[in-house]
């Protein structure tokens, strides 16, 4: 769980630039095996830009990225995304760096089992029985193990999601970074969620978490990091930030969002 | 009924003259819309990956489909002459137009989120074309390509005119002779042959419609 801190990925001086818009200014960040790191802030601070700035779906302007203290080289064409070479070679890195997206993104027009087995019977070249053993497990693991004859549309949110994790977890990836994963999410189902994240925190999963769930947060996280302006203003355990003093912007922000929900 | 009897009276007494339109005009439409699914597809794909000329090429498609068929047809006439491969080139232009409008539209309307939760999975372009996109805009594409199976099956009537064959020289032939029930010799079995490929293609689209667990 991280105690003999190695590193497994890595941003320095990471910057990123629409046009002329800065979105996220001379960001570093390390997170080491077994860590889970909260990305909070408010809307428009960079959050996502950086979380998706970590498996290459978003091309850093300037900066280097390492994973498992290798460098992962990448290069951008004139409209500033990564060049066809370099996503070639992101959708090599990608398959150890799994995503929960916001809004779930499944395959609509394949079914849940498809949804989790297509990815690593095409990319990993995984025999399909084992595949679907791992399936099972998967979807046990989420819950939803009677689930795999339904399509996307016949699922709740709630559901669409903890499919989604399964299908990363699939892929067998050394982290996982969810982007928002429960802000789409009716109250009643985002504790379901959140369970399935605590117990992958539990099994040793190296998570980076954009996230307003605070109760999440200071239960679960290793560390937080408070970006605003594209910038990291606090960073430090969650102890640290409840010891901030009332008047600092990250506390300020924090005392916006809910602190209705108790995972257990 | 008495024309319907006319009709089976000069279907059998010119029983292998019939076959042989009757196969002509299938094989000017099928042709045509095979060639036209070949050319109208990858066009499609590539217009909808290039956003800037994507849009230019779908606006000179779209012009394309206001031409009249018979326009078309007659168009070609002075570049290829009478006969059947003339008709065969105007009919696939005419076919191209729906189907690679709609396989544009059809790869347009994914969610992007969704292609990019197969991008952040590590699936290659290639591959995600082939087993998200292509899939997801089957029910679009088979669209076009029941418009424009309707459209090749009717226009092929008129490949008549300019000595292509086909079932539309009966109608021809019966405007010459005014006689209305020649006319239906090739009227009757051209609607028949336009149902049977309406048939066809609602079938494959029920099916893929409930195959994804999908209303659209």
């Amino acid at each position: 769980m991280g105690d003999r801190m190695t590193e497994k990925i890595s941003l320095q001086h990471l910057s990123k630039t629409y046009g002329k818009r800065e979105i996220l200014k001379d960001i570093n960040v390390t997170v080491n095996d077994g860590e889970l790191v909260t990305l909070i802030g408010p809307s428009g601070s960079g959050k996502s830009t950086l979380i998706r700035c970590l498996n290459l779906l978003e091309a850093p302007t300037a900066g280097t990225l390492t994973f498992n203290r290798q460098k992962i080289d990448y290069k951008l064409n004139r409209f500033g995304q990564l060049t066809r070479k370099s996503e070639a070679q992101a959708a090599q890195y990608r398959t150890k760096v799994g995503m929960v997206f916001q809004q779930f993104n499944l395959f609509p027009n394949r079914s849940v089992l498809q949804n989790l087995i297509d990815g690593p019977r095409r990319i990993l070249k995984v025999d399909r029985g084992t595949l679907e053993q791992q399936a099972v497990h998967y979807l046990t693991l989420v819950g939803l193990r009677d689930y795999q004859a339904q399509y996307p549309a016949q699922l709740s949110g709630g559901q669409k999601q903890r499919v989604a994790i399964a299908r990363a977890l699939m892929m067998s990836p050394e982290v996982l970074l969810f982007d928002e994963p429960t802000s789409a999410l009716d109250p009643e189902m985002v504790n379901d969620v959140l369970r399935v994240m605590l117990r992958l925190k539990q099994a040793g999963m190296t998570m980076v978490v954009v996230t307003h769930e605070m109760a999440f947060t200071e239960q679960a996280s290793d560390r937080v990091l408070f970006l605003e302006q594209g910038q990291i203003q606090f960073a430090g355990t969650p102890q640290a930030l409840q010891q901030e003093p009332a008047t600092s912007r990250v506390k300020q922000f924090v005392s916006t969002l809910d602190h209705h929900l108790a995972v257990s | 009924m008495k024309f319907l009897k006319q009709v089976g009276d000069y279907i059998q007494m010119n029983r292998a003259d019939f076959d042989k339109n009757l196969i002509i005009h299938l094989q000017l439409s099928l042709i045509a819309l095979v060639i036209a699914i070949v050319i109208a597809v990858p066009i499609g794909v590539y217009a909808a990956k290039h956003a800037k000329i994507g849009g230019r090429l779908i606006g000179l498609f779209n012009a394309i489909r206001v031409i009249p068929s018979l326009a078309i047809l007659v168009l070609v006439l002075p570049l290829m002459g009478m006969g059947f491969y003339p008709a065969l080139l105007a009919l696939t232009i005419l076919a191209i137009p729906p189907i690679l409008i709609n396989t544009y539209s059809g790869l347009q309307q994914i969610n992007p989120e969704t292609l990019e939760a197969a991008a952040g999975m590590g699936m290659g372009n290639a591959y995600r074309l082939r087993k998200i996109e292509l899939p997801l805009a089957a029910l679009p594409v088979i669209a076009g390509v029941r418009l424009a199976a309707i459209e090749v099956i009717s226009s092929a009537t008129l490949a008549a005119f300019i000595g292509g064959g086909g079932l539309g020289t009966y109608v021809m032939m019966g405007m010459s002779m005014y006689d209305p029930s020649i006319m239906l010799v090739g009227a009757l079995p051209v609607t028949g042959i336009a149902l049977l490929s309406e048939l066809f293609f609602s079938v494959i689209e029920f099916y893929l419609k409930k195959k994804y667990g999908i209303g659209e």
